[in-house]
């Protein structure tokens, strides 16, 4: 038996060797000095799988004099000369030149790179701007000659020992041979700590005389990759580029990060593990230079059958063919009661009301919900409550533009959602935004947005997902902004002049001639620059904004589709396919790259039509599913194969609640009728010294107060404050007791109690009670000694239930 | 098998040795090593101090191992172990820390609060290497009396030099690893060196200037000493460093008579007006001050330099004061109401020396020079430049020295400067090092 197994073993092995092909990267190499090492990286290819056998294969060295190669295919030389190593059918020629020489530590090049390895200067610890402990080096080695300054010269040398190296404060620190807040960083027997221990035994120089510089980095495997378990390893490796032709393998000093470790760890020498399945980026770092590969890592899981669902159009089949890879299993569609609930909810802000309810149920129509979408989209409601959303992300708010311009800006907001302008056109018509903010309110703009940074900043965050403000200071830690960018941005800003003339909130903004950014570091006058496009250069009487503007909007640019789709998916979805939707990075892949390029296209093709872009994804049966979970899909979070349920926001659930109780909440300085998701900005009310402290039941449950530009301004937690609020709150008892509300109506009207019940069921919850949850309620009313008190409470456990309180 | 129990024999041999555990030999090295990084003055984490054994005896009681401290320190649950983020301790402390606790966690020391790097027994310094292979930074350098000696800090020793050839004449040992500030009596017969190992240890030491003995060490801590300073007449010793604290001894007894925590972070220098009985600090806290050191009482102080104070002294009209710092400014600044009165200079980089001497004052500036003024500080008088070395940036200034007409200039790269302040001329110029 045993020997039939192992044969077994054996062909099976046998089989799987014989259609495996073999690649080795690199082809050939060059190792100059007796430090430098190369990263073999060995891919099996199995049909169309591929996996990593770096740590798995046998290396043949042709001459053992010349190199050593470890198990895990580092090649270390060992004498001038060259050799081969073999590689299955495959092979590496090896060159090593000048391990006789003198091989000098360079800082730039070795010694700060090894730092920011090691996590120095990273942002919590010594990279911080104060530093830790007196020590301070630059964020991530961004700033060299200071660091310099801190390591050698200053405190009078004191970090470094000339005399005995391994006394050097350094060193001691981070091996807590003296003790170190930060813990235990670095090894003694390390290549880091020899490193780092040459270079102060050379005397810590500082540069090193015709040092080529740095010019770019290159990594392996560059392009995605999809793994499977339980083959979840991957090696990268790292190559730098030099001005003098010269390539190194930097795998031994680069930083690796991986963007989200649930689904996969990256090493400090670049091997990657997995850990889950799910799409990962692992971002590579060396000295400014940023590389980044994407991984998918699949699981078989047991039992699981992919049910083959049909798509209802494209993001259908996208989100299929993703939710396939990864072994998820879509969802049903929903039924009507709840995809009526969450549609109005995301497209109006509004419950439905409990006389569509049973209409639309038993409608027979195959087209009913594409035809409820289309009716929802043209609605007044829908126009006030994604203006509402704007209005967040644009600091539409009475501290921020005035009371004047809110109403202006608003009015501008919901017409532009009502005729459904086009993106292009509602973002040039901010952006340019040129005059008398009383006749084009969009310049209110600049007020929010009051300098140049601001604006800038702002604009990118809004309409390129990127959060570039670190680049201010530094070069952008995880990105590749730098400093050079950001100014080189902020200079499409610089000559806007913004004039107040005392008239009402009248701003002016208009384009002046001059107007210079200069770069904090080199004193540089910076041109404006865009990504991909590069300097331009904007003649004077030119408004710069309108260069920016084109090119924004333009073929060349690579965000402006992505980033609206990607925050209109995100509000109709609870999450971004990007999250949070207005921070892009290669740190932060999309979980499902090639639906957010279907969909960017889409909506570029489409014009930039929005409400096109809403009615495919409201289609959608991704949209549509139900939020009911299955074993095969309930772990996933980020794909999309359910619908997650999400609380309602404030102004849903304080709209919500005064249409089920029929006494909604009155708001201040705003037409009576108007409600919670249609309010122009959330700080009308006048000021009163006498009810500071007052308890305003929409702060609680997270209404942004549209001081930033960040939608993450919103509080999307659940406190004890709301609890509170909805367990015994004013608000919530002044609806439920309201005599003008619906119950109290009711009572007098003399409706039956189980009526009631039926109907309060169907306002909050789009449905009829079971029967058991009827036969409790009536139980407890008709027991109750005050019938009336019974159906208030009864009313109040309603609007306590979770299925209330979520959109699902 | 034998082997086995011979083993045994001999690890429980080394642990029950008949004389027990000693707190200062044995248990407090290992705390200074891992334990007081984080708590300590000033930074007490989980508000827990174990710098001194009054401070750690607040939660340990005598026999008990269940007692946090040793719980913390053998717990397998790595959230809650100490040292964090670390190699958990070693089991050989472990069992040193765990016998201390059961003989009744003894203190052997003579004051309770001193803290531990003060009490651990004191060994004599390594010595220095025969030749050093690279310069050290110069940190340190006084003239000897007759200004036919100049003294200059090196490893773990003080190197004595004929200043007009660049010869080393003597070498004495047994000082603290690296040496920030010396001073001379004013009789010239003692040498006061503060000294120490970064982030490790520091000390006073005060040699014998005739036969390089070590006389007696008034001082020890757990950080390096970066300014000492005879006061006028040489009865008292003023002196700070890394811990923010100015102390002064009386030189008869060498016992401490002053110990203020004066500044928030380090004390960069002290210079003592002529009268003996007041004088002037300088800190890291941005903040110099001028104390009464009879009473301890603060005088004055001023808080508007931008940046680090790194050297200070009194105007020779006793009212004012002129400092110096990282920031590049030269202020003038009265005693009084503790406000600006002049900003005599602006230099484009730190001010790391302040030098007062009879020929004037000195201030160090970038670009490897040493700036003269008159004694008010008033009048710039000349410059003496340490010229890069070849394919290197304009070296730092990290100590002077001056007698007579006479200006010694040492620097980070570890060259000494001799110039003639009447002249102008360099005299001599050589590598401090063995």
């Amino acid at each position: 038996m045993r020997t039939l197994v192992a044969t077994i073993c054996a062909l099976h092995l046998m089989a799987a060797w014989g259609q495996t092909a073999l690649e080795v990267y690199p082809p050939e190499f060059t190792l100059v000095g007796k430090r430098e090492s190369l990263q073999l990286v060995v891919t099996r290819r199995e049909g169309d799988r591929v996996s990593d056998g770096t740590r798995e294969i046998a290396y043949q060295v042709e001459d053992p004099a010349i190199v050593f190669v470890s198990k895990e295919g580092v090649v270390r030389p060992l004498a001038n000369g060259r050799s081969r190593i073999r590689i299955g059918d495959q092979s590496v020629l090896v060159t090593v030149t000048a391990v006789d020489l003198p091989n000098p530590v360079s800082f730039r090049h070795e010694t700060l790179p090894v730092l920011s390895r090691l996590g120095c200067s990273a942002g919590s610890c010594h990279g911080s701007p104060h530093g830790k402990g007196s020590f301070r080096l630059s964020l991530r080695a961004s700033d060299p000659s200071l660091d310099a300054l801190t390591l050698v010269s200053e405190e009078l040398g004191r970090r470094t020992n000339p005399i005995e190296p391994d006394k050097s404060l350094l060193l001691l620190k981070p091996t807590t041979q003296v003790s170190h807040e930060g813990g235990k960083k670095l090894e003694k027997e390390s290549a880091e700590y020899a490193l780092l221990r040459s270079w102060i035994a050379e005397g810590a120089p500082l540069r090193r005389e015709r040092e080529a510089a740095c010019v770019g980095v290159e990594i392996h495997p560059s392009t995605a990759r999809v793994l499977h378990f339980p083959q979840a390893t991957q090696q990268i490796s790292v190559h730098a580029k030099f001005s003098d032709g010269k390539r190194r393998d930097v795998t031994d000093l680069a930083v690796f990060e991986s963007s989200n470790t649930k689904v996969a760890d990256v090493s400090r020498g670049g091997l990657v593990s997995g850990v889950e399945r799910g799409g990962v980026a692992i971002i590579v770092r060396y000295l400014e230079f940023i590389e980044s590969t994407n991984l998918t890592y699949v699981r078989e899981i047991e039992g699981f059958q992919w049910n083959d669902p049909a798509p209802a159009n494209y993001i259908d089949e996208l989100v299929y063919r993703k939710l396939r890879q990864l072994q998820f299993e879509p969802a049903q569609r929903s039924g009507d009661r709840a995809f009526l609930r969450r549609v109005h909810l995301d497209v109006t802000g509004q419950l439905p009301g409990l006389e569509v309810v049973e209409t639309f149920v038993e409608d027979q129509d195959q087209q009913k919900r594409a035809k409820l979408i289309d009716r929802l989209l043209e609605s007044e409601e829908h126009a006030a409550f994604w203006a509402q959303k704007w209005g967040d992300l644009l600091r539409v708010s009475k501290k921020q533009i005035g009371q004047g311009a809110v109403f202006k800006f608003n009015r501008w907001l919901v017409n532009a959602v009502a005729s459904n302008m086009p993106y292009d056109q509602f973002t040039r018509e901010i952006l340019t935004a040129r005059g008398s903010s009383l006749v084009h309110p969009a310049a209110n703009y600049y007020r929010s947005a009051g300098n140049t940074f601001d604006a800038m900043e702002t604009s990118a965050q809004l309409f390129l997902g990127s959060r570039i403000q670190c680049a201010k200071c530094h070069n952008h830690p995880f990105e590749r902004w730098t400093q050079d960018n950001y100014y080189g941005l902020a200079a499409f800003f610089s000559r806007i002049e913004r004039k107040k003339t005392g008239k009402g909130d009248e701003l002016i903004v208009y384009a002046k001639k001059d107007g210079e950014i200069t770069h904090p570091a080199t004193g540089e006058k910076m041109s404006p620059w865009a990504p991909k496009a590069g300097v331009m250069e904007v003649a004077a009487p030119l408004d710069r904004r309108d260069a920016f503007t084109e090119w924004l909007t333009g073929q060349n640019n690579p965000f402006f589709a992505r980033v609206e789709t990607n925050r209109i998916w995100s509000y109709l979805m609870g999450r971004g396919i990007v999250e949070p939707f207005d921070d892009f990075r290669d740190t932060n892949p999309p979980t499902n790259p090639p639906l957010l390029d279907a969909l960017a296209e889409d909506f570029r093709r489409s014009g930039y039509d929005r409400r096109h872009l809403l009615r495919a994804i409201l289609n959608s049966n991704t949209y549509q599913a139900t939020s009911r979970t299955t074993r095969f899909n309930k772990e996933d979070r980020r794909y999309f194969s359910h619908y997650q349920p999400r609380m309602l926001t404030a102004e849903q659930l304080v709209d919500a609640l005064g249409k089920v109780t029929g006494w909604p909440m009155k708001f201040v300085g705003v037409p009576a009728s108007m409600k919670a998701t249609q309010l122009p900005a959330p700080d009308l009310k006048p000021h009163n010294r006498g009810r500071i402290g007052e308890i305003e039941f929409m702060k609680v449950f997270g209404q942004p107060e549209r001081q930033t530009i960040c939608e993450c301004e919103r509080g999307d937690d659940s406190s004890l404050g709301q609890a509170l609020e909805m367990y015994n709150g004013r608000l919530l008892h002044g609806m439920i007791t309201a005599g003008d509300g619906h119950l109290h109506r009711w009572i007098r009207e003399k409706v039956g109690e189980e009526e009631i019940v039926k109907r309060l069921y169907l306002a909050a919850l789009c449905r009829a009670p079971r029967e058991q949850e009827l036969a409790l309620h009536l139980d407890y009313i008709r027991q109750a000694g005050n019938p009336q008190e019974a159906l208030e409470d009864t009313l109040w456990i309603v609007l306590n239930k979770s299925e209330f309180l979520f959109q699902h | 098998m034998k082997c086995w129990i011979t083993l045994l024999l001999v690890l429980s041999g080394s642990l029950t040795s008949a004389e027990g555990v000693s707190f200062s030999r044995d248990v407090a090295p290992i705390l200074q090593r891992h334990c007081v990084a984080c708590h300590k003055e000033g930074k007490a984490k989980g508000k827990y101090r174990l710098d001194t054994y009054e401070q750690l005896r607040k939660e340990l009681e005598p026999g008990d191992l269940e007692s946090e401290l040793f719980f913390r320190i053998t717990t397998e649950d790595e959230e809650e172990r100490m040292p964090g983020k670390a190699d958990p301790l070693a089991g050989a402390e472990i069992d040193v820390i765990r016998k201390w606790i059961s003989e009744g966690a003894q203190y052997d020391g003579e004051d309770p609060a001193a803290l531990l790097a003060v009490i651990i027994p004191m060994e004599d310094h390594p010595a220095a290497p025969e030749s050093y292979p690279r310069p050290l930074g110069v940190t340190a350098m006084v003239f000897g009396r007759e200004g036919r000696k100049l003294y200059t800090g090196g490893y773990h020793e003080i190197l004595v030099w004929n200043p007009e050839e660049g010869s080393l004449l003597e070498r004495i040992p047994n000082n603290g690893q690296r040496t920030y500030g010396l001073a001379l009596s004013p009789d010239g017969a003692r040498l006061a060196a503060a000294t120490g190992a970064p982030g490790q240890t520091g000390e006073v030491r005060i040699f014998q200037s005739r036969t390089g003995r070590v006389e007696v060490t008034p001082f020890r801590g757990d950080d390096t000493v970066l300014t000492v300073a005879f006061g006028p007449g040489g009865k008292r010793l003023a002196f700070g460093g890394v811990d923010g604290k100015l102390r002064i001894v009386e030189t008869n007894t060498w016992r401490q008579s002053l110990a203020l925590a004066s500044h928030s972070d380090w004390i960069t220098a002290v210079s003592w007006h002529q009268d003996g009985k007041r004088l002037v600090t300088a800190s890291r806290d941005k903040i110099s001050k001028v104390y009464d050191v009879t009473s301890g009482k603060k005088l004055s102080a001023f808080s508007g330099h931008p940046g680090a104070v790194r050297g200070a002294a009194f105007h020779p009209n006793g009212e004012e004061i002129l400092s110096s710092g990282d920031h590049g400014h030269f202020f003038l600044w009265r005693i009084k109401d503790g406000k600006k009165s002049a900003d005599r200079a602006k230099f484009e980089g730190p001010v790391l020396r302040l030098l007062k001497a009879g020929s004037g004052l000195f201030a160090s500036a970038p670009g490897g020079m040493v700036v003269q003024f008159d004694p008010e500080g008033q009048q710039r008088l000349r410059e003496f430049r340490i010229e890069p070395r070849e394919g290197a940036e304009a070296p730092t200034v990290s100590s002077c020295a001056s007698h007579g007409s006479w200006l010694a200039v040492g620097t980070l790269d570890g060259r000494v400067a001799i110039f003639n302040t009447e002249s102008g001329e360099k005299r001599n110029a050589f590598v401090a090092k063995p």
